[in-house]
């Protein structure tokens, strides 16, 4: 199999567990977000949940989508909602393929054919005969609708991409969800190309479901969401409660909002934000007013933007105590620099904690002086000596655990420049001058955006890509109009 | 056993109370650091548990992880690591010096390599799939038991999601049969959701039977979605028509499952009662107040571990007690119970470095404390032992269940420190069909020798695993 085409999105991936549960809460208003985290983790590959390749079945996902589905139906007003599209509820031909067409056109994201429909008209046929109600047949023919193969899956046929498949890819790009009935009407009449693109663009992206769809971005782009199954050894941090690890994801997800939504900034704005909004347990944690809310950190060395929040440095933190200089190093470089640092040799020992009059920057140096070592560490080390200050939960630290002073101080390359930092703060204005970060950001969203780890083919598209978006000022909402524009939105799907 | 000392007295108090509430009869008395403690879960079955044929073959395979170093299992269960399983000692092959042949040409970290080809016995071609069926799964479809599940899989994990390292029971490539890791869900999918049985021409009985035809119609339905769709006058691709395929088994699973249910013949015998529910608890690592059920799937950071606060002590003993719950009330017959993935990393208490790592750190001599991990690992299979072996429940041919029940027992690699996939450890335990006792090879034999060793004692098939590896059977084992 030879590298993907160019710019194709990698078609036939089964939902994530977050879309599926998107899609409930969108057409149905039933939130299973608990539920499906039941579910068998969708594994990461290269950093993202969505590639298409690991999204495989088993038998206890396919059990619990009959039982999801199940749920569904017994949750919603099946009546309600058939009377509320303006259909009639009661048996009968029209009814029962008019509620078939209506809620699968919904799920499949396409009109059903004459085969489709008849396929579940069967069981209002079953249900009817066994005198139950017409609400109950419609609520199975929802769990039916729902465990199949044209809703879990995202199914292009090969060749051309048409325009509900369009609807679709847009849909999932925008809202990380299904297509709601204007796009689909939007897709039956063709309306999917030139000024009629562009204004759809700009609607999805005034809806709620785009605020929602880049919290899920960043859940899975910074991991965040691991924030809620992280933990730390009460007798060393007794302030790390649940509660707190889900109000760090918060204010992560309050940067985006703000940069992107209510302030329209650059996206590299939540690298050098001088706002954040916290809870009164992190006001604490930061030395803010109690009260929490939006705060300014104007003036504050220790805190600006997103790398100096605790969630990012509570998950950054993998060892759950000291410095973690490395994997804040790697953190950065996998994810903000978009660099390939290769997974340590086996045979190197581990790095011994820090004693006494050698703190993990010391026992670094000693690491880096071996080639071997140095030849990854002198990349990754000064990406992470700035944060050397923050512990296992992102509070400031002057000395180590064992009484050694800690400085934050280093020197990034940049370019041909050595641009020496002596905190956090001076490190992100040095760290912002790399043009590799919003390089790195349209890499990564044009990845999960593809569902596939991109490669070489993808070069000239993300390029491309990378030029609109410094045109038009690093804004997360032109990205996702540019890439809407771009071949990507015509290229046939390639396999997962 | 000291795997139920930490549990905490209230949540241990309360189920107790739960199952006491049910159950009236004689409990199993499991003996502890001084104190008599309940097992949680085996109800008093007695021996008519399994009505199944006196002949009937069971096969599991159980999976650690991170490794076992060659000179823990050198001294045989005089090791201190091993020192858990002596008194299985009589029962169990410990076979040492395999080399894992199909590991090195894996796809992947060493620990996805090695774990990818544990019981299969061929390279994984990606990160995403192992690379042919288990030995599990192979068994079930030789034996065809006439049992409600196919090969259960039951999984205590926290830190390695890859899916390769994590999973060891497979229907094939493309097609993990992931294992549960709570230990209610577990329950739910011995026992169903449903309570209990209506009496024979009730009307429950018959609002019970109406809902099952309407639910088989929606199963139609999406059966024959499925179908069309992986026809090839679909018009998909023939990638996508293959994933497709995989989901399509998938459904038709729970449809046999359906069928057998309307049938009457699947779900425990009724003999073998279900017991109350267990806490909807998931396994967690070091945790404070307020993170109880969010860490359900792994995937943690490695914040703590089998140390004083996380919980696995407590949920070890229910998934391994629902497990053999499973094989005696003839649910399953095949399956898979790792305890631990590959390269996974939690910290014991007391121990500032995660047990991957210190499996890394770890030199042949020089004891840094990675033998901790490995012995509470054992701890736990050595709990899953005593449960199969548990002479109170015998089986109509005779011994117990763990004399009945062969159990392959490894890990992806041999030394941790350089990911070694020499000279690795293996144990069989149970069965009748092993010869007990101490074996080493000398890194001469491979795992598809032991798979294929296995495979045709127990009829699965004669060979078994990447033939390209297989050199003769291992001599004596049988």
């Amino acid at each position: 199999m030879g590298p993907p085409p160019a710019a194709a999105p990698a078609t036939g991936q089964r939902l994530t567990d977050r879309q599926y549960a998107n899609v409930l809460v969108d057409l149905f208003g039933v939130d299973v977000h608990d539920e499906v985290a039941k579910l068998p983790l969708d594994p990461k590959v290269e950093g993202f949940r969505n590639a298409a390749s690991a999204l495989l079945p088993s038998d206890l996902r396919i059990e619990g989508y009959a039982s999801l589905a199940q749920q569904v139906a017994g949750k919603v007003d099946w009546t309600k909602v058939s009377a509320g599209e303006g259909l009639c509820t009661d048996f009968g031909d029209a009814c029962e393929k008019g509620f078939v067409a209506k809620l699968g056109r919904r799920l499949f994201r396409r009109p059903l054919s004459d085969a489709q429909i008849a396929r579940f008209s069967r069981v209002f046929a079953v249900v009817k005969g066994e005198g139950e109600p017409f609400a109950t047949a419609a609520g199975l023919v929802a769990s039916a609708l729902l465990q199949s193969p044209e809703f879990l899956y995202r199914l292009e046929k090969p060749g051309k991409v048409d325009d509900f498949d369009l609807a679709s890819r847009l849909a999932f790009l925008f809202w990380n969800s299904v297509p709601d009935d204007a796009l689909l009407d939007a897709a039956e009449k063709g309306q999917l190309s030139g000024d009629a693109l562009t204004a759809q663009s700009k609607r999805l992206l005034g809806d709620a479901r785009a605020k929602r769809a880049l919290r899920d971005y960043v859940d899975d782009w910074l991991d965040a969401e691991r924030l809620l199954r992280t933990s730390r050894d009460p007798e060393l941090f007794p302030q790390f409660t649940g509660a707190l690890a889900s109000e760090m994801r918060e204010e992560i997800h309050q940067l985006f909002d703000r940069v992107v939504w209510k302030d329209q900034q650059s996206l590299l704005e939540v690298l050098r934000s001088d706002k954040t909004t916290v809870s009164p347990g992190l006001a604490a944690l930061y030395g803010l007013p109690a009260n929490g809310g939006e705060q300014s950190l104007a003036g504050m060395t220790a805190r600006q933007g997103l790398l100096t929040q605790a969630g990012i440095l509570t998950l950054t933190s993998v060892g759950g105590a000291g410095s973690s200089i490395v994997d804040r190093g790697v953190f950065l470089v996998r994810n903000f620099l978009c660099e390939e640092i290769p997974e340590p040799p086996s045979n190197v020992p581990e790095l011994p904690p820090a004693m006494k009059g050698q703190s993990e920057r010391d026992r670094l140096a000693q690491h880096r002086a071996d080639p071997a070592c140095g030849a990854c560490h002198n990349r990754i080390d000064p990406l992470g000596l700035a944060f050397e200050t923050y512990d296992a939960i992102g509070r400031f630290q002057a000395m180590d655990e064992t009484g050694n002073k800690l400085t934050g101080a280093g020197t990034l390359k940049v370019g041909n420049d050595e641009i020496p930092y002596s905190n956090a703060r001076e490190f992100i204005a040095a760290l912002s001058k790399s043009p590799a970060i919003a390089e790195c950001m349209v890499k990564k969203f044009a990845q999960y955006t593809f569902a596939r780890p991109l490669a070489s083919t993808d070069e000239a598209i993300v390029k491309d890509l990378g030029h609109k978006f410094a045109d038009a000022g690093h804004r997360y909402q032109d990205l996702l109009t540019s890439i809407a524009q771009s071949a990507w939105a015509r290229t046939a799907g390639v396999n997962p | 056993v000291s795997s139920v000392k930490g549990i905490p007295m209230d949540v241990r108090g309360r189920f107790r109370r739960d199952e006491d509430s049910v159950h009236t009869g004689r409990r199993r008395v499991l003996r502890g650091a001084g104190a008599a403690i309940a097992l949680p879960f085996l109800p008093p079955l007695g021996r008519r548990a399994i009505a199944a044929e006196a002949t009937a073959k069971r096969f599991v395979t159980f999976f650690f992880g991170n490794g076992m170093p060659p000179s823990y299992s050198a001294p045989g269960f005089e090791s201190p690591v091993l020192k858990p399983l002596a008194a299985f000692a009589p029962k169990i092959s410990l076979i040492r010096g395999i080399n894992n042949k199909s590991a090195p040409s894996g796809a992947g970290h060493p620990h996805a390599r090695g774990s990818s080809a544990f019981a299969i016995g061929y390279a994984n071609p990606s990160i995403e799939t192992a690379g042919q069926k288990s030995l599990d799964v192979a068994a079930y479809e030789a034996w065809k038991p006439p049992t409600a599940l196919s090969s259960l899989a039951a999984s205590l994990w926290w830190w390695s999601e890859d899916i390769v390292r994590n999973t060891h029971s497979w229907q094939g490539p493309g097609r993990p049969n992931p294992g549960i890791t709570r230990p209610l869900a577990l329950f739910q999918r011995l026992f169903g959701e449903a309570g209990p049985a209506a009496p024979a021409g009730s009307p429950e009985e018959a609002k019970l039977l109406r809902q099952r035809r309407m639910s088989r119609s929606v199963l139609d339905a999406v059966v024959d979605g499925y179908k069309s769709i992986t026809s090839e006058a679909s018009g998909y691709s023939p990638a996508v028509r293959a994933t497709l395929s995989n989901h399509f088994e998938a459904v038709r699973s729970l449809e046999r499952r359906a069928i057998a249910i309307e049938m009457g013949s699947a779900g425990a015998p009724a003999s073998c009662q279900a017991p109350k529910p267990p806490p909807d608890l998931a396994p967690q690592q070091t945790c404070s107040r307020g993170c109880d059920t969010k860490g359900s799937r792994g995937g943690h950071d490695a914040g703590g571990g089998a140390n004083k606060s996380s919980n696995w002590d407590e949920v070890w003993p229910l998934l391994s007690d629902l497990f053999v719950m499973a094989l005696r009330c003839d649910i399953a017959r095949t399956g898979n119970l790792t305890c631990t993935a590959a390269g996974d990393r939690y910290n014991f208490a007391g121990q500032g470095t995660n047990v991957h790592d210190l499996a890394h750190a770890w030199r042949p001599g020089g004891e840094n404390g990675f033998d901790q991990s490995v012995t509470w690992l054992m701890g736990r299979l050595a709990y899953f032992l005593k449960g199969m072996d548990d002479p109170a429940f015998t089986l109509p041919e005779g011994g117990t269940l763990l004399d009945n029940t062969p159990v392959l027992i490894g890990t992806e690699v041999g030394d941790p420190a350089p990911h070694s996939f020499s000279n690795l450890t293996f144990m069989l335990a149970g069965g009748k069909l092993f010869k007990p006792g101490a074996y080493d090879f000398g890194n001469k034999m491979s795992e598809v020798d032991l798979y294929s060793t296995v495979s045709r004692a127990l009829g699965i098939a004669d060979k078994f695993g990447d033939q390209r590896h297989f050199t003769d059977y291992l001599a004596g084992v049988v």
